[in-house]
């Protein structure tokens, strides 16, 4: 079981004046249980990509696979219920869909469309908004009186509750505070080392690509342009100018160290190492 | 001298939510201040009371010297442009262009120059190959180029900008920050900028931190980037450059605080040769 992209091609408002191709026979094979960001400039078809895994948008070429399902291009989908049952998309901005009177009624929202009932769409209810961290007494309040940050966290919940084996998130932190994305991606990287879910991430945050991510997808033009370990991509320096991608913090302070006369190896990657060995190469020379 | 005046300002959604509690601050023409604050800290209901989207309980808002009221709403908004963080909720043409052409016709400005600036500021956000398109149909970086375009066209006198580069990739948001900044030195206007980017704050004139619908701090940046207890009191994060000195510290490396990594990189390469 695997996701599987095979000349995946996507065409907006086909045969009409607006017609965009956004993506181009996309070849792409994700790892199950991983966490993967997928990167790249506004428009290069991130967004596309990644509403095609619950067949949100079904493609206009080729074929995928996710999960055990299989959608081919120019034949009937079925069986669309069930994988979106199985991989959760959270689109960004998702606390624009939030609609119900109150925080439980809208995480119910969704286990019960997919047949579950009452009584275990309001546990699975408890059980993500705890998940986000947020406590019952949130439960009868309306979510419309919420803060933004809030918000965000209920519309993920909402997700969650359906329990999905795959996990999309289409920038998940735009917005929020810095120490409130950080509490997110770590609830996103729980969920996938400790619940092994699948998780999907479009970010354009770097810091986030490597402190959260196993692997690195990157799109350009509508096409996959790498799919490397996040490790890897980091190292090398060039690519990451050729891709015009400004490094993570880290990375960045190696490179202008490195380019005046330190020698700090290219895979140090937290802050504690590169300062001890900034320390270790200042008190050498003296 | 000052353009904008919040004189005790409060406003609440309702009993429940007092957004802002007695805000006062001002904010110097031609200058750059940036507002920073965890997520529900009252930055946006701010900006939103200062355009009088919102009506405020009690205070004043003055946009120079003029005191914020419904009779002068119109000459007030005619002043100040704003951009809100989810552009979706702002475009209203059916293309790019006509979307930039809407504020423009709203101020008069003469149809045989309108081609012109459209082109002009298409360009400089990057989007001229899209000006046919629809704006619904673009992806949530380009809306939001879109929708800065369409303000900057229209040459306000002042800026707010409600976290709008938050969806544009780390390349775009620089290219978009870098037009702002070259717009800001050549025509002097007021530019304030609702944030979460720390490494934005420290490059802003004046820097004011929210928390809880109060201000906890304000002051030139390289002063409150410093104050790191009140700071991760309100959420926020250091200067990446301020980490490193920390942990340099624990290496018993000592240097001059610096919130720019250009400025710690600088001290480093120094302490290297000389020693």
């Amino acid at each position: 079981m695997s996701i599987e992209f095979n000349k995946v091609s996507y065409i907006y408002s086909e045969k009409t004046p607006f017609e965009f191709a956004a993506l181009h026979e996309v070849d792409l094979k994700l790892s199950e249980k991983k966490m993967t960001a997928i990167i790249g400039a506004t428009g290069s078809g991130k967004s596309t990509l990644v509403q095609h895994l619950n067949a949100l948008l079904l493609p206009s070429g080729g074929k995928l696979k996710v999960l055990d399902f299989e959608i081919v291009a120019k034949q009937k989908a079925t069986n669309l219920k069930a994988l979106r049952s199985h991989v959760g998309l959270v689109f960004q901005f998702p606390e624009y869909q939030l609609f119900e009177e109150t925080i439980m009624k809208d995480l119910c929202f969704g286990p019960k469309n997919f047949g579950v009932s009452e009584e275990e769409a309001q546990l699975k209810a408890k059980k993500a908004l705890k998940l986000v961290g947020l406590d019952d007494s949130y439960l009868e309040k309306s979510p419309l009186d919420l803060s933004g940050g809030q918000k965000r966290r209920v519309a993920i919940a909402g997700i969650l509750a359906m329990d999905p084996d795959v996990l999309v998130l289409d920038e998940p932190t735009a917005g929020l505070d810095p120490q409130g994305a950080v509490q997110m991606m770590s609830l996103f990287r729980e969920l996938n080392q400790k619940h092994g879910k699948t998780v999907l991430v479009v970010t354009h945050d770097m810091e986030h690509v490597l402190n959260y991510c196993d692997e690195v997808v990157v799109m350009k033009k509508g096409e996959v342009y790498s799919h490397t370990s996040v490790k890897e991509f980091f190292q090398d320096t060039t690519y990451l100018d050729e891709l015009h991608i400004l490094p993570p913090a880290v990375v960045r302070v190696r490179q202008m160290l490195n380019a005046r006369g330190f020698h700090v190896p290219a895979d140090c990657f937290d802050i504690k190492t590169l300062c001890a060995h900034i320390a270790k190469e200042v008190k050498h020379h003296g | 001298m000052k353009q904008i005046e919040v004189r005790n300002l409060d406003f609440s959604y309702d009993e429940n939510t007092h957004a802002v509690k007695n805000v006062s601050f001002s904010i110097e023409k031609g200058s750059y201040t940036t507002i920073i604050g965890h997520n529900g800290s009252g930055k946006s209901t701010i900006a939103k009371l200062m355009i009088g989207l919102l009506e405020k309980n009690s205070g004043e808002v003055l946009i120079d010297g003029m005191p914020l009221t419904l009779e002068s709403l119109q000459a007030i908004r005619s002043k100040v442009g704003i951009v809100f963080q989810n552009p979706d909720n702002q475009f209203i043409g059916s293309t790019v262009r006509d979307d930039i052409a809407f504020g423009l016709e709203n101020h008069c400005v003469d149809p045989d120059k309108m081609d012109e600036i459209i082109m002009e500021f298409a360009k400089k956000v990057n989007m001229v190959e899209f000006l046919d398109s629809e704006p619904t149909k673009l992806s949530g970086g380009q809306k939001q180029r879109v929708a800065i375009a369409g303000v900057l066209a229209m040459a306000p006198e002042i800026m707010i900008f409600d976290e709008s580069t938050s969806m544009l990739d780390p390349q775009g948001k620089n290219e978009i920050n870098e037009v702002i900044r070259e717009l800001h030195a050549k025509t002097k206007m007021t530019l304030v900028s609702i944030t979460h980017d720390i490494e934005e704050v420290t490059k802003s004139d004046y820097v004011i931190v929210m928390n809880n619908g109060q201000i906890v701090m304000s002051g030139k940046p390289e002063e409150i980037m410093l104050r790191e207890k009140e700071l991760m009191k309100s959420n926020l994060d250091l200067p990446f450059s301020l980490k490193m000195m920390k942990e340099l510290e624990k290496n018993k490396i000592r240097l001059s605080k610096s919130v720019t990594i250009e400025g710690l990189v600088d001290e480093l390469c120094q302490l290297n040769s000389t020693k």
